[in-house]
């Protein structure tokens, strides 16, 4: 965000300097990280760099601050280099989905290299890792859509190991086309085929539109089990990012239920930009399904799933990871707070 | 070393060169070290500019050597400011750090 300040805001800011702050303040009320902000000379006098869960809500920051009367902003809104470099390279094309992927040469493959794909990224680094609610799918007869909070690329590979063997068995996840099923990868995980075959996935384009839920909608009709990140990318900041309404289209669509996962832990464990894991401690909470009644709206549909994860996002921003257990019980003195 | 915010907009030569070659972003960036600077930050952005890069550098020589450089290759026009930390511009104002008593 760069701002030019009227002659009020310098004459306010000559008297309380730390007023430049007050735009810092205003983004983070609506739940921006500040990353970088630079004073400058020239056409513009300062230069916010932060994050936001989205473009509104950063808009909605510059209107709310009580700077605003005095200096004028223009917000411009970034894309990763590294994402950017990736988009604009895409002439290279993508590739698949595979839809041998569903095959049982593939799954026996897949179970087979199950260690490979998963095994050795979870165990090793999630210590512990806490799974409750996995009778929560014994209720679900057909195929389903599993869906997560989205913080790190540990992530995926937690939620698989949380399913009940009977859905890992036929489960695909969708990822980003521009960064996993990009044509020509040289290392042996980026490359799509391998995607596919050992991490089952499936590629979503990035803005696709409804044209990006034709492969997943096939998956539901043959019968497999889906697993969608709602929030289309990771999340870095407090709150959840809003969610797409791919996920309702797909489950109104096709009529099948929505599973709601909230996984804990694992942004600390691999935190979005770094290669490096920690281990440390690590939950999945299965919560409960969901099922829509007929004629319900995306809108509202994606609401459902927005709130029932972030029910437990809330409690675990304000206790910490532990909260996201269905047994967890407030503090004493909370309870007691509530009662009176 | 100094701070400064550039600004950049691609040129059409600039578009079609970065769509056929787009490594030439992580090439530009060694050559603004070779020059005696570096990228601290960079994004590509939405709006007037295409790129703001935060840029570290010893002097204004160098930057402005280093903005001549880069616009005079016709792909991209660069607009470059002196920036500093918010924090220590605080502090020059309330006079707490040598440039600011």
């Amino acid at each position: 965000m760069l701002m030019r300040y009227h002659s009020e805001g310098y004459k306010a800011i000559m008297e309380q300097p730390e007023r430049v702050r007050e735009i810092h303040e205003a983004l983070i009320r609506w739940e921006s990280k500040i990353l970088q902000s630079y004073h400058m000379l020239g056409g513009w006098d300062q230069c916010t760099i932060f994050e936001a869960p989205d473009n509104f809500k950063a808009y909605r920051a510059t209107l709310a601050q009580e700077f605003g009367t005095t200096a004028e902003t223009e917000i411009l809104p970034t894309i990763d280099m590294d994402l950017f470099a990736r988009l604009i390279s895409q002439e290279a094309g993508t590739v698949g989905p595979h839809e041998w992927q569903i095959s049982l040469w593939a799954k026996l493959t897949r179970l087979a290299w199950r260690h490979h794909a998963y095994g050795q990224w979870v165990k090793p680094y999630c210590k512990p890792l806490t799974i409750t609610g996995r009778e929560k799918f014994s209720t679900i007869d057909g195929p389903c859509i599993v869906v997560a909070n989205h913080t790190s690329h540990m992530d995926a590979l937690v939620l698989h190991s949380a399913l009940p063997e009977r859905r890992r068995w036929n489960i695909y996840a969708g990822a980003a086309a521009d960064r996993w099923f990009i044509r020509g990868r040289k290392e042996l995980v980026m490359q799509p085929w391998y995607q596919s075959l050992a991490m089952g996935t499936f590629p979503i384009q990035r803005g696709g539109g409804s044209k990006a839920l034709d492969y997943p909608k096939w998956l539901l009709d043959k019968g497999c089990n889906v697993i969608i990140f709602p929030e289309g990318t990771r999340s870095t900041s407090r709150s959840m990012a809003k969610f797409r309404h791919g996920v309702s289209l797909l489950a109104l669509a096709k009529n099948v239920p929505v599973v709601p996962v909230f996984l804990t832990g694992l942004r600390k464990l691999r935190p979005k930009g770094s290669k490096e894991i920690i281990p440390g401690p690590a939950g999945a909470h299965i919560l409960d399904p969901i099922y829509f009644e007929a004629g319900t709206e995306v809108p509202d549909a994606t609401r459902q799933i927005y709130e029932a994860l972030n029910t437990v996002h809330k409690r675990v921003n304000e206790f910490g990871d532990e909260a996201a257990n269905p047994d967890w019980q407030p503090p004493a003195a909370e309870v007691s707070a509530a009662a009176s | 070393m100094a701070t400064y915010i550039m600004m950049s907009t691609l040129t059409d030569e600039g578009r079609k060169t970065l769509k056929e070659r787009p490594e030439r972003l992580k090439a530009v960036n060694k050559e603004v070290e070779a020059m005696g600077a570096r990228v601290m930050s960079q994004y590509a952005v939405l709006g007037g500019y295409d790129f703001i890069n935060i840029i570290e550098a010893p002097s204004n020589e160098v930057m402005s050597r280093l903005s001549m450089e880069l616009g005079s290759r016709g792909t991209i026009k660069v607009t470059t400011f002196p920036a500093m930390d918010i924090d220590a511009f605080v502090d020059m104002l309330k006079g707490t750090t040598p440039s600011g008593s």
